[in-house]
């Protein structure tokens, strides 16, 4: 390891260096990769669910019965979209059928 | 008793199983198996809506017929073990990487895991970040020494694909999605200042440093490592970044190993 030390002094530049850029400004983006920056914003109460969801009627809801020929409907969302239907499985339905009983 | 009619509807609820409660049950508008059904689709539809809102860019991908009816697979195979919602769906990445009808989308998984990472990040416990300037008062040859405690919301991600990239896209303002590359990874970081969860693409060579700091190394053996595989290692940019983030709580010196 000793001739990849690295050198208290290229150390210490580093360091000071970056306390005093973080003391000043917001970061820079060289080692962050020359992206947009991926700032989000978790809504207000988007995992405060459980009110919402505790509060469905009781009418029995159908939203959960499906045929397993849904199924097929991968990349009905943005999937395809983004060119991300990669490789289309094969046998997909039969298999889910199996899982989703 | 009780416990065993809790335990029987619990048994409706989560599993759709009936059998030991049916007979209890009178026949009024609809039938007993009817009646007892209700729960059961009221249970899983609103774990449903949960995991809809812990992990909406997979449901964007994936779109919503797809996502209820694996929903719906996966809370029967594994049901809330906690009374908290908010941490119901720590096990969708690993179920969505080995569910079949998801295999055409490789990706998926790990999307699934970064909205994971922030979820853990918004609600993991509130501590201030160190002041940078603490480091300036260490003394130059005691640097190599330093290691630094993390930021509770501190989380880093990895992954083959670009799943940063993915759920920028997929976020509700875009919506034109471009093509995307899905040729190369991306790796990065998770945190959260005051109420804003915050990702951040590092590159490799930056990542590995922060993932070397993590596990416990110094700052110049972290340092070291990283030189010796990489020409890009900018170590002034990087804890800039880090420290401007508030990754870190603490610093202080370690012993010498010898």
């Amino acid at each position: 390891m000793s001739d990849t030390k690295v050198s208290t002094l290229s150390l210490a530049a580093a360091v000071a260096g970056a306390v005093s850029l973080a003391a000043m400004t917001i970061p820079s983006t060289a080692s962050a990769q020359g992206k947009e920056k991926c700032y989000g914003v978790s809504k207000a109460g988007e995992n405060a669910c459980a009110n919402a969801a505790g509060t469905h009627s009781c009418a029995g809801q159908s939203t959960v019965d499906f045929d397993s020929g849904e199924w097929k409907l991968v990349g009905e969302g943005s999937c395809v979209q983004m060119g991300g239907d990669l490789a289309p499985g094969e046998g997909v339905n039969e298999e889910a059928k199996m899982k989703a009983g | 008793m009780l416990h065993d009619l809790q335990k029987d509807f619990a048994a409706i609820a989560l599993s759709n199983n009936k059998a030991a409660l049916l007979g209890r049950v009178q026949a009024a508008r609809g039938t007993p198996e009817r009646r007892l059904g209700v729960y059961h689709t009221n249970t899983i539809v609103s774990l449903t809506d949960v995991l809809k809102a812990a992990f909406p860019v997979v449901a964007r991908i994936v779109g919503d017929r797809f996502f209820v009816a694996m929903a719906k697979v996966f809370i029967e195979a594994h049901p809330p073990t906690q009374p908290t919602l908010f941490r119901y769906g720590h096990d969708l990445p690993k179920f969505l990487g080995a569910f079949p009808p998801a295999k055409s989308m490789p990706y998926l998984a790990d999307v699934a895991r970064l909205e994971w990472a922030r979820i853990e990040a918004y609600f993991a416990e509130d501590r201030a970040p160190m002041d940078p300037t603490q480091l300036a008062e260490i003394a130059p040859e005691m640097l190599s020494q330093v290691s630094f405690s993390l930021h509770p919301a501190l989380r880093l991600i990895d992954s083959a694909f670009p799943i940063f990239e993915i759920w920028a896209v997929n976020q509700a303002d875009h919506d034109v999605i471009p093509g995307i590359d899905f040729g190369h990874a991306e790796c990065g970081l998770v945190m959260r200042r005051d109420q804003t969860v915050v990702q951040r693409l590092l590159n490799e060579a930056a990542y590995q440093w922060l993932r070397s700091i993590t596990t416990g190394l110094a700052l110049g053996e972290a340092t070291a490592l990283v030189a010796v595989g990489s020409t890009n290692f900018d170590l002034q940019d990087t804890l800039h970044l880090l420290l401007a983030e508030g990754a870190f709580t603490d610093a202080h010196i370690v012993s010498i190993k010898n």
